[in-house]
């Protein structure tokens, strides 16, 4: 059988393809969400099909022409790109890397979770190509990835935002050593997700950015901190509009570029919001900052 | 002038918000925030052509104030929207 299962943020998805099965294998990380496949492919209820037949490359290649391109932007590294857009009733995106020897990929997502590709054998470009299919199908779900190193202390997670090069991982790293019970979920793209009722939840998820760190594992969220370097350390509590504009650039950039997209982010945002605690730590990369944050955010 | 009908209200545990998203990479989102009378006067207004008296008379229907004030905050109103690019 050409599929695997994962199991993401406690959501089934079944992936079917050849070529990608064996890539995906390759991908440290992926492993630990893979799951036994118990449910029929037709009848999963997300579903990603990879299609390397000639047909079905012309098929998506007439569909991406006809999407209305609503953000283009690169990738790391800056050699590979991704043009996200829409038709009235598909959601899609193309990757592309300079090298033309690589193929690019398209995708075309639809709002009930199915999902078609192009092939996809080039490792990079496919892992990322999963999590914006994983976001676009997600979202009306109630599931973000968020950009944050997070980190679980006594059984709560702590997401730390900030642009890349802020020191997130580096904070993350000093709870690690110095805060005891404290251990990373993920250092860059955890899933946030708010259920329809209760408190939402931070998972681990395949996608860690340059950190191996994988865990298929949710915990409920302590708190939420925007992290700034500082010549000394501070924290303070943000309000429901700043915590929103502390949470919104960490969420995938090209959702902010379409207005249903955006509608899927902001009641995730606002479930959030609403529930947890918000703070703006600014700081030095030592050890009296992440005692000051787990002070302020634990009381302890 | 009309609001652009590109943007709307919409609302973050209970705050009223538009947002701006940047043209290209590395522009920034903008966030503004309406108050209460900021959003009274968006879905008085937002659906069609107005004038600043249009605003300054939905505000003194509304609410306890005077003619030259409500004309004065209608003017305030409407300039940082237009600033903005979300009246035009």
């Amino acid at each position: 059988m050409n599929n695997i299962t994962y199991n993401i943020a406690g959501h089934t998805w079944v992936i079917e393809g050849d070529v990608e099965k064996d890539t995906l294998r390759s991908l440290p990380g992926f492993s630990i969400f893979e799951t036994p496949t118990t449910v029929d492919l037709h009848e999963a209820p997300w579903r990603l099909s990879f299609r390397g037949d000639k047909a079905s490359h012309r098929e998506l290649t007439t569909f991406w022409n006809s999407c209305k391109v609503l953000y283009t932007f690169d990738l790391e590294p800056k050699t590979s790109h991704c043009s996200f857009g829409r038709t009235a009733a598909f959601y899609g995106f193309t990757i592309w890397d300079d090298n033309p020897a690589i193929p690019p990929i398209i995708m075309r997502v639809s709002p009930d979770g199915m999902v078609e590709s192009t092939e996809a054998s080039q490792p990079q470009l496919l892992k990322f190509a999963l999590w914006m299919a994983f976001g676009l199908i997600g979202a009306p779900q109630g599931l973000l990835p968020v950009h944050s190193s997070t980190i679980i202390h006594n059984n709560k997670a702590v997401l730390f935002l900030g642009e890349s090069g802020t020191g997130k991982s580096t904070h993350t790293a000093l709870w690690a050593k110095h805060i005891p019970s404290s251990r990373l979920l993920n250092d860059d793209s955890p899933i946030l997700a708010t259920a329809t009722t209760g408190k939402p939840v931070v998972w681990g998820s395949p996608w860690s950015g340059k950190t191996h760190c994988y865990h298929n594992e949710c915990a409920t969220i302590a708190a939420i901190v925007r992290l700034s370097q500082a010549p000394a350390n501070r924290i303070r509590r943000l309000d429901t509009l700043s915590a929103f504009t502390a949470l919104h650039p960490s969420c995938p950039p090209a959702f902010a570029h379409d207005s249903r997209y955006t509608d899927y982010v902001v009641e995730i945002i606002s479930k959030t919001v609403d529930k947890i605690p918000f703070y703006h730590l600014e700081c030095l990369p030592d050890e009296a900052a992440a005692v000051l944050c787990a002070n302020t955010i634990y009381g302890c | 002038m009309k609001i652009n009908n590109q943007y709307k209200v919409r609302t973050v545990a209970g705050e009223n918000i538009i947002l701006m998203p940047g043209r290209k990479t590395g522009d920034m989102t903008k966030v503004i925030g309406l108050n209460d009378t900021s959003l009274f006067l968006w879905n008085k207004l937002n659906d069609r052509d107005f004038t600043i008296q249009d605003a300054a008379n939905a505000l003194t229907e509304a609410y306890d104030t005077d003619d030259a004030t409500a004309r004065h905050d209608a003017e305030a109103w409407i300039n940082q929207l237009k600033d903005l690019g979300i009246i035009e």
